[in-house]
């Protein structure tokens, strides 16, 4: 708690901290709800209190996340642009930090609740712990009740293997993030803010970089999370899995942001029928809900676009290239290496989309890579060696080879990558960029 | 109470040693890139060109006496840089100047950080007042736009790389943030310095001002990449309205860059606001002559910012005049319809040198009754 409230409560600027208060009530209120599902006989009643905690919840994201977003679309529609002007001007909206996660989390647990899947009775104390576990609460990996209960209830020996691969996993996590995908970010940033102005290598390379930068950036800071836990003797769900690796449009999204995905697939995507119910709905169904995953990456158009792409991908494998038997069918060597690169190009176009500043940015991007323009050239080295780094990273880092090579070794592992890091972020400067998912 | 957990804590204090050891300084000579903090970079930069300045007008056969009588420093952010750019060709001929002899042999240097905040140009001001006789004339920057506490720039904390004596003397004004951002940078020496481990196998170099300043900001380096080398940013400067096509559409880029780097999500930094007083408090305790003034910008980038921030400027320019006037200070709005005839740019932030000798001029005569 002190840990989320210390970036309001230590300015001593303002004698209560809001954030954290809201934040309290947000929780109260939803454990009233979780009271009201705990006590009642009849299942209506039960289902009146989900329902009404899921409102509350969606209710409370979308007006921290969406105002500006919703007066800008009324404003549009009703011809009326200084509504949106005047929103702007007159109502100063900051949007609390990990709104987005715990607010899945916590219509995930009431789900659970009310499904008769966390039939035991939840105190306070107990929810308040799940919501404020400080090493995943800002940017998951998004809890499941079962993943995190049963070791508050029957807390296990931290053995020494937890300690190491927690430690493994935590410099691990400053590395991708205090090392590549910070360096990364500083190298990027002027060539999106200003497209136009660089060649084409550049900015395809810049493309690269950001993908990179958000794979070290995100899981950089899971596995910072995971670690944590370890530590504390609770073991969290990993979120990437080799991501870019992937040699189908549908498995991208169970080996990134897996938690979330899970999530979508848990409460979204089956509630709405699944693959229950024929071919056109299956496809309808997990086409709106990637673009109910770009909604919730943020009130912008780009999210936006990136969710229909994403649900087109799907479309497209589904109905167009799941006929072809070699796309279909398991591969090895070549054939796996050609599907593997098919996705990453696809990995590339999301990257434009999610990390340009506005939409018409995006066809600057495309147009000018594709015609070969002339124009600055990227001066940073960084965005070649790096990715290659961190793509041969990808595939090794939680192979349990890997992890016994490290246990064998510990010390001296420990020690120099110790040593590597404290002198690699010393030479690359404190850069100090903040994680991109904080935003959401 | 088992072995294996106290391995976190073994790691950290490792860590913590090896950053120690950086507090050698024969193993910081060995290993660090720039021996020098951040400040002491920029104020080595500044320094470099205060020798420059001394030599140049020496070289014309006056004494250092002579030329502090007479002098006029400049302080602030890149908008001050041009007052170290321009040259006799600009003064000669010059339809803003009346008296071309006069600016001609008037000595004038400036001190600047780009893209700095008040933060930053209250450090230099310490740094600089301190070279100077009691003499020269400062004219200082007052730029509403460098009190964003969430500009880009910030990024750099910049009250990470204080040194003990600037701490100990601004502590009071600094927020919680900043105490804690300095604290905690002094538990990791490392924080303020850039090692590498081949420097001991490099071949010894001494290195430039220019050189050890060097990537400080990124966004600055970008700045200047696009100022040089795009066409339509000429030396010279474009009269504002007569702007070509090709201006135009860099304008547009740039400020649309500027407002989402250095004015992103606007808020005014309360130690910035602090720092200013304390600046004319020090001011008065030294004695020193100091012209306030408010830089021109173009009018589109001025469209944007008015967009942003026009009535909280207008009320914080009244406050700040009725303190300096209070203080027996000028305060000097440039952007003042009349204040300076001439209106070329060399880009949406920046005034061309073109108006360099008539702002010079302008100030010039503040002080000239003492002289």
């Amino acid at each position: 708690m002190f840990f989320y409230a210390s970036w309001d409560f230590l300015n001593f600027e303002n004698p209560i901290p809001l954030f954290f208060t809201h934040f309290l009530v947000v929780i109260c209120t939803n454990y009233l709800c979780i009271l009201g599902i705990e006590k009642s006989k009849k299942q209506e009643f039960k289902k009146f209190f989900m329902v009404l905690s899921t409102l509350f919840n969606l209710s409370n994201l979308a007006f921290f996340k969406y105002f500006y977003f919703l007066f800008e679309i009324v404003s549009s529609i009703t011809g009326n642009p200084e509504w949106h002007t005047n929103a702007r001007a007159n109502f100063q909206i900051i949007l609390p930090i990990a709104i987005s996660f715990y607010s899945f989390q916590i219509i995930a647990f009431v789900v659970d609740k009310y499904r008769g899947e966390i039939p035991e009775h939840t105190t306070f104390v107990e929810f308040s712990l799940f919501i404020f576990f400080f090493p995943q609460q800002l940017a998951g990996p998004i809890l499941k009740a079962n993943e995190f209960f049963p070791r508050l209830h029957s807390p296990k020996e931290v053995t020494k293997e937890d300690v190491e691969i927690g430690l493994y996993y935590i410099l691990l996590g400053v590395l991708k993030k205090g090392v590549f995908a910070d360096s990364l970010a500083y190298a990027i940033t002027p060539i999106f803010a200003n497209p136009s102005q660089y060649n084409a290598m550049s900015l395809f390379l810049a493309i690269v970089g950001f993908l990179f930068q958000l794979w070290g950036d995100f899981a950089g800071y899971c596995d910072i999370a995971i670690g944590c836990g370890k530590l504390l003797g609770f073991d969290l769900p990993n979120n990437f899995n080799r991501p870019f690796y992937s040699v189908r449009f549908s498995e991208m999204w169970l080996r990134w942001h897996i938690t979330l995905s899970r999530f979508l697939r848990d409460y979204i995507y089956f509630p709405m029928g699944g693959s229950k119910y024929g071919e056109f709905r299956t496809t309808f169904n997990s086409a709106s809900t990637m673009v109910i995953a770009g909604i919730w990456h943020g009130a912008n158009w780009n999210y936006i676009l990136w969710g229909v792409v994403i649900a087109i991908s799907l479309i497209l494998e589904r109905q167009v290239l799941d006929r072809f038997q070699w796309w279909k069918q398991k591969s090895e060597g070549w054939d796996r290496f050609l599907k593997n690169c098919v996705i990453l190009l696809f990995w590339l176009v999301l990257s434009i989309i999610f990390r340009a500043n506005q939409l018409s940015d995006i066809p600057i991007f495309l147009e000018r890579i594709f015609s070969f323009s002339v124009g600055q050239k990227v001066k940073y080295d960084e965005l070649v060696f790096i990715p290659i780094v961190m793509m041969v990273m990808q595939y090794y880092e939680y192979t349990p080879t890997m992890l016994i090579w490290i246990q064998k070794r510990f010390w001296v592992v420990a020690i120099s990558t110790s040593v590597v890091l404290l002198f690699l972020l010393s030479e690359l400067g404190n850069k100090q960029v903040q994680f991109i998912y904080f935003q959401f | 109470m088992k072995k294996y957990l106290l391995y976190p804590l073994y790691i950290f204090l490792f860590v913590f040693l090896l950053d120690k050891l950086f507090y050698i300084p024969m193993i910081r000579e060995l290993f660090v890139k720039n021996n020098y903090n951040f400040y002491d970079m920029i104020f080595k930069f500044e320094d470099s060109f205060y020798d420059e300045y001394l030599e140049k007008w020496k070289k014309k056969g006056l004494s250092e006496k002579e030329i502090f009588k007479n002098t006029m420093v400049f302080i602030g952010t890149s908008r001050s840089e041009t007052f170290r750019e321009y040259t006799e060709k600009d003064i000669i001929n010059n339809p803003f100047v009346q008296d071309h002899n006069k600016i001609l042999n008037k000595p004038v240097i400036a001190h600047f950080m780009r893209a700095g905040t008040m933060f930053h140009i209250y450090q230099l001001f310490e740094h600089v007042t301190e070279k100077y006789p009691k003499e020269v004339v400062f004219a200082i920057e007052v730029n509403y736009g460098s009190l964003n506490e969430n500009s880009y720039i910030r990024q750099r904390k910049d009250a990470e790389n204080l040194k003990w004596s600037s701490f100990k003397e601004i502590y009071p004004v600094l927020s919680t943030g900043q105490i804690l951002s300095f604290v905690t940078s002094r538990l990791f020496i490392l924080n303020m310095y850039s090692v590498s481990l081949t420097k001991p196998f490099q071949k010894k170099k001494e290195q430039t001002p220019e050189e050890l300043i060097k990537g400080l900001f990124v966004l600055v380096k970008h700045y200047v990449a696009k100022k040089d080398n795009v066409s339509g940013f000429t030396m010279e400067g474009n009269l504002e309205g007569q702007e070509n096509s090709v201006n135009m559409e860099n304008y547009r880029l740039f400020i649309n860059d500027f407002m989402n780097t250095l004015y992103y999500k606007f808020k005014v930094s309360s130690t910035d606001n602090l720092l200013f007083k304390k600046m004319i408090q020090s001011a008065k305790e030294k004695n020193l002559k100091i012209v306030f003034y408010r830089p021109k910008i173009h009018k589109d980038l001025r469209k944007e910012t008015d967009l942003k921030f026009k009535d909280a400027e207008e009320n914080y320019l009244q406050d700040i005049t009725t303190i300096l006037n209070q203080n027996g200070y000028s305060f000097y709005d440039l952007e003042k319809e009349g204040e300076i005839k001439c209106a070329y740019f060399r880009d949406p932030s920046h005034l061309s040198k073109t108006c360099i000798p008539e702002i010079i001029e302008k100030f010039d005569k503040v002080y000239s009754h003492e002289k």
